[in-house]
């Protein structure tokens, strides 16, 4: 997706006024001449001719680049469910991973990606098993990452 | 000399080497797995350094950290995610090489120069080690926040194309550190009341985000179902190591003396060192517009600068006790463990260690030529993998990766959200390597830039009245004008032309 350098110019002036403003909410610290609000303010201060430069760039360019141009993927299906697929496995792990455990989480979202990518569905399948199995004695055996055990806590070692 | 004889019985141990051994497969492996870092793998390996003595336990995370650092030039030539943030200056570069067909010279010239390099880093350690560390120690918070400043405008302004985009990036990262509680007062700021975000945005989650979710993305979100066209077979990757290092000689030296100089510095690091010495080089090269397209020249220069960074780290670490980077400070941490304080004293009262330390750098380094060609040679199988099986398993390796820094969810949030955020920018031109490095910077930078405003009662001449500080501030201030520069030089041009 190509956005329009204007709009892009737009959000960050916007984001720095957000900074500003969040700065001067921040409550004077008693001593410190300094307190944390004076970094961001400076950040939100340097963001502003940066995203006029923005802007004014988008701006001479409005005729030639509309303000957002759709790319040609997301009108394929199969490559808009690829993109999306790979966000919606992140964000299932991150809901589901505490209550479902690694082994069932990981299998499922390397199941369903790689199905879904591949086309082979037992393939892809017997994979997730080997993955996972292998993902799981990397880390949880030999690195000590306390991966998630969920709903196989009474079967964990 | 019976302590350098100590030293060497210490390290050619058998159990020691073989820890080594151990320590550079365990290296290699996570530095060539996309998205886990030289940091990571060094993190993960404390605890069980706990269990060893001092001499086979710093020998572990010197090996694991040089492999790791070099590792991390593989999947970024092979796949374009570096496999560590250092590796993520040339990626492009290494990337395109591979693109056309020249997958051996780009990590060939990365395992030798990198080698190279980090013996070149190992004898300056040895011999320089005392007196670098003093001019680094000499530094005020006015030194710092100038090379704070220079590096991210190196980044910003040298190493982009598009140095407005590269401006709004950098400045997008150091909005983004903002987050968590301040350094100096410990005052939540824009937190939102969300307790994982006190800490700040870690960094290695959103290295992840920016370097392998956003690449995962692009891939599993392209038009082409096949993966993009590298090349499969490595070859040779010595072959033309000679050539390259005849034409760029100079270049690789400057690397290793930007390297060894900024990865002295107590807090810089060698990932800063390999930036700037990327972007030095594009500054002075006769083809500058090759540069992120495929051109070997910056690839030499700043793969030297990582890991000869790497051994100057350990500089101010081990005479002062200041860490030089995140690896030198868990080093730090374990030398306390063990009942040992880095410092001046440790030369005094266990030389054999620091002997053994600066042997085991030479011994890592040798080991770097064989286990970098046997990684090479491995990792090109995981190219015959289909991408639609690869980039699963890669995806599940950030998702552990972001979780195991702080065994929590908030990493992985943080990475899913850096990855789109990455995505967005590189979709419109914006480059993301100056985000990475305000991030990582960013800390140090509001650091001393409060402590300095505190100490000059907000004076600004006193950011500029010490030497070093004063000619760093030229030096920024000259980086930041040069686009000025260039754009009114090319506007003079093209009215000259259009008068004519």
């Amino acid at each position: 997706m190509k956005i329009n350098d204007a709009i892009f110019g737009v959000f960050f002036l916007l984001l720095a006024a957000a900074l500003f403003v969040g700065a001067l909410s921040m409550p004077k610290i008693h001593g410190l001449a300094y307190g944390p609000s004076l970094y961001p303010m400076v950040i939100s201060i340097a963001l502003v001719p940066v995203a006029i430069g923005l802007i004014v760039s988008g701006l001479s360019k409005w005729q030639s680049v509309p303000p957002i141009e759709i790319s040609d993927w997301v009108r394929s299906p199969r490559q808009l469910i690829g993109f999306c697929a790979v966000i919606a496995s992140v964000l299932f792990y991150i809901l589901a991973a505490e209550y479902l455990g690694f082994w069932i989480t990981s299998m499922l979202i390397l199941t369903c990606l790689i199905g879904w990518l591949w086309r082979k569905i037992w393939a892809s399948l017997g994979l997730a098993v080997v993955i996972t199995a292998v993902l799981h004695v990397f880390f949880y055996t030999f690195l000590l990452v306390p991966l998630p055990w969920g709903v196989l806590k009474s079967i964990s070692w | 000399m019976d302590a350098f004889l100590e030293g060497m019985r210490l390290v050619f141990d058998p159990y020691v080497l073989m820890v080594m051994v151990a320590a550079a497969t365990y290296g290699i492996s996570i530095g060539a797995i996309p998205g886990l870092t030289a940091t990571m793998a060094v993190a993960l390996l404390i605890p069980i350094t706990f269990f060893m003595d001092p001499i086979p336990a710093l020998g572990a995370i010197i090996t694991t950290s040089a492999m790791a650092i070099f590792a991390g030039d593989i999947p970024g030539a092979l796949l374009r995610i570096p496999g560590t943030p250092a590796s993520g200056a040339y990626t492009d570069d290494a990337y395109n090489m591979t693109r056309k067909g020249d997958a051996e010279l780009a990590l060939g010239v990365g395992v030798v120069m990198s080698a190279v390099g980090g013996l070149i880093g190992s004898v300056v350690l040895v011999i320089a080690a005392p007196a670098l560390a003093e001019v680094a120690l000499n530094f005020s918070t006015y030194e710092y926040f100038w090379l704070a400043c220079m590096g991210l405008t190196c980044a910003a302004v040298m190493a982009s194309d598009a140095p407005l985009k590269g401006a709004v990036s950098m400045l997008l990262g150091l909005a983004i550190t903002t987050i968590g509680v301040d350094v100096l007062a410990g005052q939540p700021r824009f937190t939102f009341g969300v307790t994982d975000m006190l800490e700040g945005i870690g960094i290695i989650p959103a290295l992840i985000g920016v370097f392998a979710v956003s690449e995962i993305l692009r891939i599993c979100s392209a038009q082409r179902s096949s993966p993009p066209p590298v090349q499969i077979r490595v070859g040779n990757i010595f072959k033309d190591i000679g050539k390259v290092f005849r034409k760029y000689w100079f270049q690789f030296m400057r690397g290793n003396a930007i390297g060894i100089g900024i990865g002295a510095l107590p807090g810089a690091g060698s990932d800063i060192g390999a930036w700037v010495a990327y972007a030095v080089s594009k500054r002075f090269s006769k083809q500058p517009e090759k540069f992120g397209k495929g051109h070997i020249e910056g690839i030499v220069e700043a793969t030297a600068a990582n890991n000869s960074g790497l051994a100057a780290e350990w500089i101010p670490a081990l005479v002062f006790g200041i860490p030089g980077s995140t690896i030198t400070a868990m080093v730090i941490g374990v030398l306390i463990m063990k009942g040992m304080q880095p410092g001046p004293t440790v030369f005094l009262n266990h030389p054999e260690l620091i002997y053994g330390t600066f042997i085991t750098f030479f011994v890592a380094n040798i080991l770097m030529l064989f286990f970098g060609f046997l990684a090479i040679k491995s990792f090109k199988h995981i190219l015959k993998i289909p991408t639609a099986v690869l980039m699963p398993t890669i995806l599940m390796f950030c998702i552990i990766g972001s979780f195991a820094m702080n065994n929590s969810t908030f990493g992985i949030v943080v990475m899913l959200v850096l990855g789109l955020l990455s995505y967005v920018m590189e979709e419109n031109g914006f480059p993301t390597a100056p985000l990475i490095l305000a991030m990582v910077l960013g800390t140090i930078l509001e650091q001393n830039f409060l402590t300095s405003m505190i100490k000059s009662g907000g004076n600004p001449i006193d950011f500029l009245s010490r030497p070093i500080a004063g000619a760093l501030a030229v030096i920024t201030i000259t980086i930041w004008l040069l686009p000025a520069f260039a754009w009114l030089r090319r506007r003079r041009i093209r009215l000259a032309k259009a008068e004519a």
